[in-house]
């Protein structure tokens, strides 16, 4: 593990040209729909858990909700596409403003306040977003969801499933990209250092409130951008694909991967997606199994797979020596 | 004078922690502040930062009043500080600690970040090269990479000490900084304060080592039960009745 993080680190061209070829030969090498439409699938995933992970992982906040802004980004580019008859490329962006307006709300609201109340309300805005999605029929045309999502189209050319996966692609390494760069600089170790210690960090100079509204709203941008993607992608929403369980099962992947790392939560996101898929008769229980995966995290590797702090570890405090 | 204290008051709950204290602090001075535990002096700088904000008094600093601002706000005034209960950030390195205390000399963005801007990289080689200084100067270079909570308790007072002075204060807070040193860490502690004077800086210090205290403090407070019992230099200090008295009441003062 070490030995190959060292190798990414000497050799950063050659590793990204490496997972670049390897990502566009990818679909040819599966050879097969289904499974480049799973992989598709798991594109979408990187780019949820990769911002949850600016949530939870960078900044030490819990958010229990990140599904409703994928919700809120899906159905922004639903209906926009659909009743106002906008294009695809201009829809994708403003579902990512859209959800983040959302998130600099919740984060303006409750981020003031002590940790568990934005816990307690994402997981309540999750649930109300899902209701308001399925009484508000003449808004959101209520249980029926909306179909007939365009499929994208780039100079004439119109979507296949090959499209799909290599616009995921494109879309999960910018997110990632971008998230990375942010970490690297003075906005994520101010984030890091919150998540560390609020009160030092705010005796450092630290806008603590400021940062976490930014942070939230930053994490809440990418969700919407992931949910643009699978409105066109799936071509349907409706409220089902938003609920709590989503948003668990978001979680799940970042716990079980480890937070500690940009790399931690795609890794959980890969597993999470493929096993049920491995397992077909697996599928039916998905809950249980993110339940499942959640308490063996807890219990056998806090730290989640690669991370270097998982969400579920007590902070240490250092060893003191003793007052003379 | 830099820091200009006026009766500053601080309860919790029935508690007077801090009773309508008065402080001048002198510009370039090391002016120490002691007492029994429990007497108040770490409530005072929590005061002074706003992570406790005083029920009353004015707190005025380089000639502009700073109570009620925010602790960040204090730390842009230019007043870094130290904990008494060590609080590094134990998951980041030496080097990003330090670099923490450096956050509002840049004035980069998250869109300066996302592009890789001019600013980004200007900033970023500047903040790096200061905290590598920093780290020399109180002879961590060789650990810049590890974890803050892997480091040995004096390595981790001395890293607080850098990452207080990454923001450019032109006043340190230090509360006890030579809280669980042995004699020869001390005697280096010592050495280290003092040139942080010659630098330029204003230290207000808060010790429980008498024997530092009196080697370097300018002038000295002294604060019981939340009032301020007695001031000035060691000698007048040292001969001050309240004070003899307040340290015998206690036993020997809990302190040394
Ligand atoms: N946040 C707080 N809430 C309640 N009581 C506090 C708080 N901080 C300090 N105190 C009390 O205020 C008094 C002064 O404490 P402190 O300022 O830590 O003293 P010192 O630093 O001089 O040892 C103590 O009795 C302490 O228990
Ligand atoms: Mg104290």
């Amino acid at each position: 593990m070490n030995t190959l993080r060292d190798l990414i680190r000497s050799r950063p061209i050659v590793t990204a040209a490496v997972v670049t070829v390897f990502l566009a030969a990818l679909p040819f090498l599966l050879g097969n729909n289904y499974y480049v439409r799973v992989a598709t699938i798991v594109g979408i995933y990187v780019i949820l858990v990769s911002s949850l992970n600016i949530i939870i992982g960078f900044t030490g906040m819990f958010s229990l909700g990140h599904a409703a802004f994928y919700g809120i980004g899906a159905y922004t580019s639903a209906m926009l596409t659909t009743m106002a008859g906008w294009n695809f490329w201009l829809a994708l962006p403003v579902a990512g403003i859209v959800a983040g307006i959302f998130g600099t709300l919740i984060g303006l609201a409750t981020l003031r306040l002590r940790a568990v109340f934005l816990a307690f309300t994402t997981l309540g805005f999750g649930e109300i977003t899902r209701i308001v999605i399925l009484n508000w029929r003449s808004f959101t045309r209520g249980p029926m969801g909306i179909a007939g999502v365009p499929i994208p189209t780039l100079f004439g050319w119109t979507f296949d499933r090959y499209g799909y996966y290599y616009l995921v692609v494109v879309l999960a390494a910018l997110t990632v990209g971008i998230i990375y760069r942010v970490y690297h600089s003075r906005v994520g170790r101010a984030l890091v250092a919150i998540r560390e210690d609020e009160t030092a960090a705010r005796s450092m100079g630290v806008n603590v409130f400021g940062y976490k509204v930014l942070a939230f709203t930053f994490a809440c941008v990418f969700a919407g951008i992931a949910g643009s993607f699978f409105a066109h992608f799936q071509r349907f929403v409706s409220a089902d694909s938003f609920a709590n369980l989503e948003s668990f099962a978001i979680i799940t992947m970042v716990a079980l991967g480890g937070t500690g790392s940009i790399f931690g939560p795609i890794l959980g996101a890969l597993i999470l997606v493929i096993l049920p898929e491995v397992f077909r008769f697996l599928a039916q229980y998905r809950g249980v199994i993110y339940g499942l995966v959640l308490i063996l995290v807890i219990v056998l590797k806090p730290g989640g797979l690669a991370g270097v702090k998982g969400i579920f570890e007590k902070p240490k405090t250092p060893k003191r020596r003793k007052r003379r | 004078m830099i820091l200009s204290v006026d009766n500053v008051r601080k309860t919790f709950g029935g508690l007077v922690a801090v009773n309508d204290v008065d402080l001048e602090v002198r510009q370039g001075d090391i002016h120490a502040i002691i007492g029994p535990n429990g007497a108040g002096k770490t409530t005072f700088f929590n005061a002074l930062t706003a992570l406790v904000p005083p029920d009353s008094g004015t707190i005025t600093f380089r000639g502009e009043r700073i109570d009620g601002l925010k602790t960040h706000q204090v730390s842009a005034r230019g007043i870094g500080r130290t904990f008494q209960n060590i609080r590094l950030f134990p998951y980041l390195s030496v080097l990003e600690n330090v670099k923490v205390g450096a956050h509002n000399l840049g004035r980069h963005t998250i869109f300066d970040a996302i592009l890789r801007s001019g600013r980004f990289r200007r900033e970023e080689r500047e903040v790096e090269e200061f905290a590598l200084e920093l780290i020399e100067k109180v002879g961590l270079s060789d650990k810049r990479d590890t974890y803050a909570r892997n480091l040995p308790y004096g390595e981790q007072r001395k890293l607080e000490i850098a990452r207080a002075m990454a923001a450019h204060p032109t006043l340190l807070l230090l509360d006890e900084p030579a809280a669980g040193m042995n004699n020869t860490e001390t005697a280096a502690l010592d050495e280290f304060i003092r040139s942080l004077k010659s630098e330029g800086y204003t230290i207000i210090l808060i010790e429980h080592d008498m024997k530092l205290v009196m080697s370097i403090a300018d002038r000295i407070t002294v604060i019981d039960h939340g009032e301020k019992i007695s001031e000035g230099v060691a000698r007048d200090v040292q001969n001050d009745q309240r004070v003899i008295e307040a340290y015998l009441g206690k036993q020997h003062g809990g302190d040394q």
